[in-house]
């Protein structure tokens, strides 16, 4: 039986000012509801890799189809950004109108919804990332884990099939991390996650693929691979302290 | 300017529940008139009458008085400059400072034109929100292009306050002194530089963020709005005022 996927990259490659390949030869596939880290380190092609899914950076070598959708074509590219949702890794570059209401509303107006509806998911969704009572705040002045959830609801409200978080945890507290793995760990959208949090990976993804110097290095359980230590420390990693620990029990001294 | 965008949109008050676009045409038509006024008796009316529409809007009065720094500022420079270059009667003398009557009415009918279009902006930008300001002006005819970028100056001019701020503050622990030799200019333009170049990658990200959200060159906001009877009658009522002003004015 053939088995849909949300995500499918066929040998994708992305290669800026046909200079060196940032991406080469990804093949990657997520099916339905699917939570999947996108590891590596510094320069890995994490963020271009989530920028080819939206169609923000050209696809130059292979193909990626996100809901069964060629995401090269420009015809399509509308359609795509409807069913697909990007959280950049700068809540700043997300957030651009005055208050969060307005910048949640944004993306259901532009999608020419009716004012009672846009209400309605607005108001649910700022519900469901803890944020109701900060709907008339300034998004200048919120703290950087408001600021942070305000950016997923500007990305949730639009009901979106794919979700793509890059960098989810920069900036946040352990009390706004624990919130948003709450908040992942609810979303029916398959999820695709860049991330250094290694400790958070564990919590929320049940897959995770490997990226190095634009090359798929590894793909599988990501606990697996977050506990094996050589390929971790060959790509410039580190095994989480939660497994160290789990495997190497801290002595308690006496 | 911006500081008052958005933070008391969601109160209530008889300017509020003014119809936009009969507000902003009403109160532009207002700061044409007043700009036209000449007499000093004529534009003191004008501020009065631009403090009472501010005051109106639930604004506190401490920051509509924050606006008057830039006239007073103005005003001040003007008379500096009359007085050091000394032309005109002088009529006005306390001691040795001596300041000639036209100048210092130039100036005092500068500051209290800048004063009272500082004013009046309070009514016309905190009392709706933003976006309906801007889809107001739409409406007027303001091009697409032009709202979209008076959406992102509210919003990032505070951002890029923030980051000039941190920057300085970063090269000023590293040593950087400010002074106007050449020298210590430099690496303040290189600072600068560097901003903006940051500032250019931060405007293409956000793009590409209002793209993905299915922004296609036109903003859309919700206009629930319809013109009552009320709303002619407050536009009548403010433009008959400034348009007494200008009548007295002229025939004064």
């Amino acid at each position: 039986m053939a088995v849909n996927f949300d995500i499918e990259c066929t040998n994708a490659g992305y290669q800026p000012h046909h200079g060196h390949w940032v991406l080469r030869g990804i093949h990657l596939t997520a099916a339905p509801r699917e939570r999947i880290a996108v590891l590596g380190p510094n320069g890995a092609g994490k963020t271009s890799l989530l920028h080819m899914l939206v169609g923000i950076k050209p696809i130059h070598e292979g193909q990626i189809r996100v809901g069964g959708v060629d995401v090269s074509q420009d015809s399509h590219i509308a359609s795509i950004r409807q069913s697909v949702g990007l959280i950049f890794q700068e809540p700043d570059d997300q957030l651009f109108c005055a208050t969060v209401y307005e910048d949640v509303a944004f993306g259901p107006r532009q999608m020419g919804l009716s004012e009672t509806v846009v209400d309605a998911r607005v108001r649910s969704t700022l519900d469901a990332v803890g944020m109701a009572d900060q709907a008339c705040s300034v998004s200048h002045h919120l703290s950087s884990g408001q600021k942070r959830r305000a950016s997923l609801a500007t990305v949730l409200v639009m009901q979106p099939k794919i979700l793509l978080l890059d960098e989810p945890t920069n900036d946040l507290d352990p009390r706004g991390r624990r919130m948003l793995e709450r908040i992942l760990l609810d979303c029916p959208q398959t999820l695709l996650i860049a991330t250094h949090d290694l400790e958070f990976v564990l919590r929320v993804c049940q897959r995770a693929i490997l990226l190095d110097q634009g090359r798929l290095i590894t793909d599988g359980p990501a606990s697996q691979i977050l506990s094996d230590a050589r390929l971790m420390d060959e790509h410039g990693l580190e095994v989480p302290g939660s497994l160290r620990e789990r495997h190497w029990p801290v002595s308690s001294g006496e | 300017m911006f500081a008052i965008i958005d933070h008391y949109a969601h109160k209530d008050s008889w300017l509020h529940r003014w119809h936009p676009l009969a507000k902003v045409i009403s109160l532009l038509a207002c700061v044409v008139m007043i700009v036209s006024l000449r007499q000093i008796g004529p534009l003191a009316l004008a501020l009065l009458g631009s403090w009472l529409l501010a005051l109106g809007t639930t604004v506190p009065a401490r920051a509509i008085l924050k606006r008057q720094k830039v006239a007073l500022l103005l005003g001040t420079a003007v008379l500096l400059v009359a007085w050091l270059t000394g032309r005109g009667q002088t009529h006005w003398q306390l001691g040795p400072l001596a300041v000639p009557v036209d100048p210092l009415r130039a100036a005092a009918t500068l500051a209290l034109k800048i004063s009272s279009v500082l004013v009046l902006t309070v009514p016309l930008l905190a009392t709706q929100p933003f976006f309906v300001f801007l889809e107001t002006l739409r409406r007027l005819g303001l091009p697409n292009r032009m709202v979209s970028m008076l959406l992102l100056m509210s919003r990032y001019n505070l951002v890029l306050a923030d980051r000039v701020q941190s920057t300085l503050r970063a090269a000023k622990m590293r040593g950087l002194r400010i002074s106007a030799s050449p020298a210590r200019l430099r690496p303040l333009g290189g600072l600068f530089g560097s901003m903006v170049l940051q500032s250019l990658e931060q405007a293409e990200r956000v793009d590409q963020a209002m793209r993905l959200r299915g922004f296609t060159g036109r903003i859309r906001t919700s206009w629930p709005y319809q013109l009552r009877p009320a709303d002619v009658a407050k536009s009548a009522a403010v433009l008959l005022g400034a348009a007494i002003l200008l009548a007295w004015d002229l025939w004064r």
